[in-house]
């Protein structure tokens, strides 16, 4: 009994052949645990909302001083704070969860500058930011600063306000912490840049906004939202995921070590694969694997 | 014979022992941008599948068993990544 469990895990004692566990059998069985947990994940998320997710507590001046010392990084003024900006910037996260999208425009057709109308903030010139998934507010502002779009509206010399909204709620399914950031100049005021029709900047994309789609009649109606009612998120599904990844190189890794030295020891030529070939590439997909930050910016 | 052997199996071995610090610098560097991530660890793959069949190639062990396991830990990798980075 001990024998056969053995051969799972270490080369054959007369054969030499290689654990079971290291066959090209149970590599595919790997890919398609893998993947099973993946569709494990997507299946909850469906099927019970709510249950996983990411649980955050940002802080939102902690987000407006990063991209303050971003801006002041680069010479440019520190944007100011801007209650009716928030507002917006909060209108925008309800409607996100309400509608359960995770873009800049809702299914229902809503735009972003609806709800900075709504908000009372008539501006010239206005751009947002989204980002979700993230434990800290130093990690959003560095993801956002990856992304040449995203960076264009935080070092972007035309905006003087700033707003931010950092809401919880369920989202396709998931838990999550939403942070819609939002930047603007108000109508009237002294840019660097002069805009003749109101504009915003979304994802890299600079939309002229027509006088009709700032009109009462499309503003939005948010009050009363029915979202899923949120609590504190069990598990999350990027460490779960994460989890099953480095178990999977863990056990790999262990095994080919043990063959390798257990051969040396016999003294005996096998014909297979590089150990240190495969153990270097484990050790990066590894690396890899720790390093990936899960949260997602748009 | 045996000291270009050893010749070959060192200069293998030290190819992966250089990339793999810059590739993890690089991954560490791009750690905000997984798009650029993944392309760099698919790049990373790439590298090490070509390695290993020029590594076998040379050393006349180049065996349908063997590129089977090499391309199924590269789709092992691949497949755990993407689902965090794309």
């Amino acid at each position: 009994m001990f024998k056969k469990i053995s051969h799972y895990f270490l080369p054959h004692p007369e054969t030499h052949a290689k654990a079971k566990l290291l066959s090209w059998h149970f590599l595919v069985i790997y890919i398609l645990i893998f993947i099973l947990v993946r569709v494990g994940i997507d299946l909850v998320s469906i099927y019970k909302p709510g249950i996983l997710g990411v649980n955050a507590s940002l802080s939102v001046d902690k987000i407006i001083e990063d991209t303050n010392m971003e801006r002041q990084k680069m010479g440019l003024p520190p944007l100011i704070y801007n209650s009716a900006l928030s507002q917006a910037a909060t209108l925008k996260a309800q409607n996100m969860f309400e509608e359960n999208y995770w873009a800049h425009f809702a299914p229902s057709g809503k735009d972003p500058w609806g709800f900075i109308n709504r908000a009372g903030y008539r501006f010239s010139y206005a751009g947002e930011n989204l980002a979700r998934n993230f434990y800290t507010a130093d990690d959003i502002v560095k993801a956002w600063m990856a992304s040449s779009s995203h960076k264009e509206n935080i070092l972007n010399p035309k905006y003087q306000d700033i707003g931010i909204a950092v809401e919880e709620g369920v989202l396709q399914g998931q838990r999550t912490t939403v942070i819609v950031q939002m930047f603007g100049l108000p109508y009237g005021a002294v840019s660097r840049a002069v805009t003749p029709q109101p504009q915003v900047n979304v994802n890299g994309q600079k939309i002229v906004v027509k006088s009709g789609n700032t009109s009462p009649d499309r503003i939005l109606r948010v009050a009363g939202t029915n979202n899923t009612p949120v609590r504190d998120a069990l598990i999350d599904p990027s460490v779960v995921a994460k989890t099953a990844g480095i178990t999977i190189f863990a056990l790999m890794a262990i095994l080919l070590l043990l063959d390798f030295i257990i051969l040396k020891r016999r003294g005996v030529f096998r014909l297979s694969s590089q150990h240190f070939a495969h153990l270097s590439f484990l050790a990066l997909s590894g690396a890899s694997l720790i390093l990936i930050k899960t949260g997602e910016i748009l | 014979m045996i000291q270009r052997l050893i010749i070959k199996k060192l200069s293998s071995n030290t190819i992966f022992i250089i990339t793999i610090p810059i590739l993890l610098s690089i991954l560490f560097w791009f750690r905000f941008a997984p798009q650029k991530q993944f392309i760099v660890f698919f790049i990373a793959t790439i590298i090490y599948l070509i390695l290993a069949l020029i590594h076998h190639f040379r050393e006349k062990t180049l065996i349908i068993e063997i590129v089977i396991e090499y391309i199924l830990i590269a789709i092992l990798a691949l497949v755990v990544i993407q689902s965090f980075l794309i």
